[in-house]
C-alpha cells in the first residue's frame, strides 16, 4: 500500500511555531487521519488549530514571560517611532536634531531622488516592524512565534478600544470605515512582526 | 457546576468518550466520536488539551502504543479514565439531571 505523505513543510511549521510542546502523537494521528483519505486542506486547518491551541496553552503556562514580551514589544515600537522622523530628516538631505542642537548635512549626502522617498521611508517602516517581531521572538526563543502572536492581540485590542473612544468622543458616524482601515493597517503590521518572529526562531530538529 | 463535580461541558465530553471507548482511545479515535455525536468538526490539537488537562488533574492516565507506519514513525497515545475520573463523572450526572427534572420546556 502506498502511503499519502502529508505536506511536510505543515508539521515542521508546528514544531518552530510552538516548541514548547511535543507534537509528535497529534502528528502522527494527523498523519493517520490523512492516510484515511482527509484532504490536504483538512491536514493543513488541523495544524494552524494545533498553531492556535499550542499558543493559547504556552501563554496561559507562562504568563510574566508573555507580559515580558508585551513590554519589549511596546518599547520597541516605540524606539521605532521615535527614530522614524530623525531618519525622515536625514534622509531628505536637512539634518537632524539632537537634543537642541541642529546638526545640518552635507551636500553630498542629501537624497537626490525625491520622488522615491516615500518608498525608502515605507522599507524603513516594513523592516522595522519586522525587527520589532524579531526582537521579541529572539529574546523569548524558547516559545516560537507565542509571544509576536500575543504582543499582536495585545495591540490589536488596544487599538481597537482606542478607535472606539475616538469615534465616540468626535461622534463619528464613520465608525466601520474607520474600523475597516484601521483592520488593514494592524493586519499588515502583524504579518510583518510574525515574519520577523519567524525569523528570529530556531528550525525545528528533523526527526 | 453544582453538586460537587468541577468538570465543564468539554471535559465531561472526553470522559464521557473514555468511557465508551475503553481500551481504544486514542486522539482519532477520540475525536471521531465527538465528531459522530455532536455532528460538529473537531480540532485535534483541542482533544489533546482537554485530556492533557484532565491527566493533570488525575481523571485520566494515558500510555504510548507501538509507531507505525501510517502515522509516520510515531506512537498512539492511548488513555484510559481513572476511579477518580469515573467519580467525576457521576457527580456531574447528578448534577445535571437535577437541573434537567422536571423542565415543561424539554418535555
Amino acid at each position: 500500500m502506498t502511503l499519502r505523505q502529508p505536506p511536510p513543510f505543515a508539521g515542521r511549521l508546528l514544531k518552530r511555531l510552538v516548541p514548547t510542546q511535543d507534537h509528535d502523537v497529534l502528528l502522527g494521528d494527523l498523519s493517520e487521519e490523512y492516510q484515511r483519505g482527509r484532504s490536504t486542506a483538512w491536514y493543513l486547518l488541523q495544524i494552524l488549530a494545533a498553531i492556535i491551541v499550542g499558543s493559547w496553552r504556552d501563554v496561559r503556562t507562562h504568563r510574566i514571560t508573555a507580559a515580558r514580551a508585551v513590554i519589549t514589544g511596546i518599547l520597541a515600537q516605540m524606539l521605532l517611532l521615535s527614530a522614524f522622523s530623525p531618519l525622515q530628516n536625514v534622509l531628505t538631505g536637512a539634518g537632524f536634531m539632537w537634543g537642541n542642537k541642529w546638526f545640518g548635512l552635507p551636500w553630498y549626502w542629501h537624497w537626490p531622488y525625491d520622488s522615491s522617498l516615500g518608498i525608502v521611508m515605507q522599507a524603513i517602516w516594513i523592516a522595522g516592524e519586522v525587527m520589532v517581531g524579531w526582537l521579541i521572538v529572539r529574546l523569548h526563543r524558547g516559545h516560537g512565534v507565542t509571544m509576536v502572536l500575543v504582543y499582536c492581540c495585545v495591540i490589536g485590542a488596544l487599538r481597537a478600544v482606542g478607535l472606539l473612544q475616538i469615534a465616540r468622543a468626535t461622534g463619528s458616524p464613520h465608525l466601520l470605515t474607520l474600523l475597516y482601515w484601521s483592520a488593514n493597517g494592524q493586519i499588515r503590521e502583524w504579518l510583518l512582526m510574525i515574519a520577523g518572529g519567524y525569523l528570529a526562531s530556531r528550525p525545528a530538529k528533523t526527526t | 457546576m453544582a453538586g460537587g463535580s468541577s468538570l465543564g461541558t468539554t471535559d465531561l465530553t472526553i470522559l464521557l468518550v473514555l468511557m465508551r471507548l475503553g481500551d481504544e482511545a486514542y486522539g482519532v479515535t477520540i475525536a471521531r466520536e465527538i465528531e459522530e455525536t455532536t455532528r460538529r468538526p473537531v480540532a485535534l490539537a483541542s482533544v489533546y488539551a482537554t485530556l492533557d488537562r484532565l491527566v493533570e488533574r488525575g481523571f485520566a492516565v494515558s500510555e504510548l502504543g507501538e509507531p507505525t507506519a501510517e502515522r509516520g514513525g510515531r506512537a498512539k497515545k492511548y488513555f484510559r479514565i481513572t476511579g477518580r475520573g469515573v467519580r467525576e463523572v457521576r457527580a456531574a450526572k447528578q448534577s445535571l439531571v437535577k437541573l434537567w427534572k422536571d423542565l415543561p420546556q424539554l418535555g
